[in-house]
């Protein structure tokens, strides 16, 4: 089942002029979905799209399989969000703006309670806030999101201003959500924080998703293009024995070098053993998100 | 029901001290021009035989149309709507499962529903303001009439009719434009026109509806047959175009706001 699915979506504030050029992407039910692209690529536009802000030239975009065309606005219940700053009355405690949504939502004054708790700002609750940090602003943004207890959460940039005890918490609630069954879109570009929160993840960029798929798929696609750190007894002597074509560099006692597959790396040791040179050492330098986010964005 | 709780929700929002003090102000003011008028002048004011409420209903609203609504209604609805922008509160607004629409017609009808209270209130404190003058200067007389509640209402409510059309116009330019200095100053400037095209009794006052509440009654200070007021029993012409402008603006700032991308 998919909570989000966006299908061939093409939109652009001029005619012909498209930020998003056919967009599909699909988020299960129950997952946490990682949207990733370099600014401007196109996240928030998506984002904004699906909750109807904005409105496609092209395409179509399904929340629980229904054409959100067919189900605007009714279905916009299903759905809490907080795209890119928190909406917020600097005039107004917390407590009055939940207060404000919870009009909306004909919600109880009971649940303002409750998500405050969730957020960690009960003590904050009487505070106006103009004078919130900017990670109260978006804990608090979080909790308007979740005030009427959506299905799906969509999360623009969630972590923006949050120090790192923050970020923790974030995880830990969202991780939490999860496992009540809520779908969690969130875009970022803290790529550290999006690999050890997402099952999903989809990377845009130039307005197209260059890449969807598990946290394993990308780890695969990452196999195809290693870097490696070499160390041996003659480097300079090494380094003009290896083919200019790996993108040799010296740093330090390695020489470092990129291989398309990791079956090249073999031939390369062989033919250094065979001029006679010692090799100590080989490094497969462990890829992190932001290392695979960038490689996959270089690709294309 | 959404629409009364909307309407709650938007008068949470309007919890915002400059506004507060912006309606108490006006009140304010008018109230203190009434009291001393009175004060200074009684021997003027107190007439053997003639109702002071009458007097007192006059003045007052002559001071109110001419010279405090037109600014009122710029700035209230000028800062109303800011807090809106200033807040980023669109993007949240308009996904909370209802019609762009139906939030649309909320926000007015509160900003509608101050002004009437303002209105109220005006009328409220006229009647405290009559009888602390009557306790001052018992020859005022105003106890030994009845207050002519209905005068009241019915000439707030005239006022009221004369300055839609302006609540039209300064709304949909305060939802266009992100600022509060563009609508408030537009609002302003068009006021001070409005003012001059009364006072030199052009006809040109009818068209415009800066001028509406200027002319729509009489006061005694413009020559109203000059301009081209002309009366249809309980409605003006003024009034007719007052409510005609201000149908025409909501509607058009109520298709563009339901149509447009909402970016920030």
């Amino acid at each position: 089942m998919t909570a989000i699915q966006l299908e061939h979506l093409f939109f652009g504030y001029r005619k012909d002029e498209f930020i998003l050029n056919d967009v599909n992407l699909t988020v299960p039910k129950g997952s946490i979905y990682g949207f990733l692209g370099a600014n401007g690529a196109g996240k928030t536009t998506s984002l904004r799209l699906v909750l109807g802000l904005l409105k496609a030239q092209r395409g179509t975009i399904y929340v629980n399989g229904t054409d959100t065309k067919q189900a605007y606005p009714e279905q916009l219940r299903t759905i809490g969000s907080m795209i890119e700053n928190a909406s917020l009355y600097p005039h107004l405690s917390a407590k009055d703006n939940l207060r404000i949504w919870s009009k909306y939502f004909n919600i109880s004054t009971q649940r303002i309670d409750e998500v405050l708790e969730l957020v960690s700002l009960t003590e904050a609750k009487k505070k106006k806030t103009e004078a919130f940090s900017t990670g109260m602003k978006q804990r608090l943004g979080l909790a308007i999101a979740l005030l009427h207890d959506p299905e799906i959460l969509i999360l623009d940039e969630p972590t923006n201003g949050l120090d790192p005890l923050g970020i923790i918490d974030l995880r830990n609630l969202l991780h939490r959500l999860r496992d009540e069954g809520k779908t969690i879109l969130l875009s970022s570009h803290m790529l550290t924080e999006v690999e050890k929160l997402v099952t999903r993840i989809g990377i845009l960029k130039d307005g197209k998703i260059v890449f969807e798929g598990s946290m394993n798929e990308l780890q695969a696609l990452k196999q195809q293009n290693l870097e490696i750190l070499l160390r041996v007894d003659e480097q300079q002597k090494a380094f003009n024995l290896i083919d200019a074509k790996y993108q040799t560099q010296l740093e330090d006692r390695y020489i470092k070098l990129s291989v398309t597959h990791e079956r090249e790396l073999p031939v390369i040791v062989k033919k250094l053993v065979g001029e006679g040179i010692a090799v100590y050492e080989i490094i497969h330098q462990r890829s992190d998100l932001e290392k695979l986010f960038l490689s996959v964005n270089k690709e294309l | 029901m959404f629409l009364i709780r909307s309407i709650q929700a938007e008068l949470i929002k309007l919890k915002y001290l400059p506004i507060l003090w912006l309606c108490a102000t006006v009140v304010f003011a008018i109230l203190l021009v009434v009291f001393t008028s009175h004060y200074i002048d009684v021997n003027s004011v107190a007439t053997l035989g003639r109702s002071p409420w009458l007097k007192i209903k006059t003045a007052s609203a002559a001071i109110f149309s001419v010279f405090m609504i037109i600014p009122f209604v710029v700035l209230f609805i000028s800062a109303a709507v800011y807090i809106e922008h200033q807040a980023k509160g669109w993007k949240q607004q308009y996904t909370v499962s209802t019609s762009r629409a139906a939030v649309f017609f909320s926000k007015l009808l509160s900003l509608l529903l101050v002004i009437l209270i303002t209105l109220f209130i005006l009328i409220i404190g006229l009647i405290a303001c009559a009888y602390l003058l009557n306790f001052l200067l018992p020859e005022l007389e105003f106890n030994y009439y009845k207050i002519p509640i209905f005068i009241f209402f019915k000439t707030l409510a005239h006022t009221f009719l004369a300055t839609l059309g302006v609540i039209g116009i300064q709304y949909f330019l305060s939802l266009r434009f992100k600022g509060f200095l563009i609508p408030a100053g537009f609002g302003i400037v068009a006021f001070i026109i409005g003012i001059i095209l009364g006072s030199v009794n052009n006809p040109l006052a009818v068209y415009y509806p800066y001028s509406y509440p200027i002319i729509a009654q009489d006061y005694g200070m413009f020559i109203r047959d000059k301009i081209g007021v002309v009366e249809y029993g309980w409605i003006n012409n003024v009034e007719m175009y007052s409510i005609l402008i201000f149908l025409v603006f909501i509607l058009f700032a109520c298709i563009l706001e339901t149509r447009k991308n909402v970016i920030d």
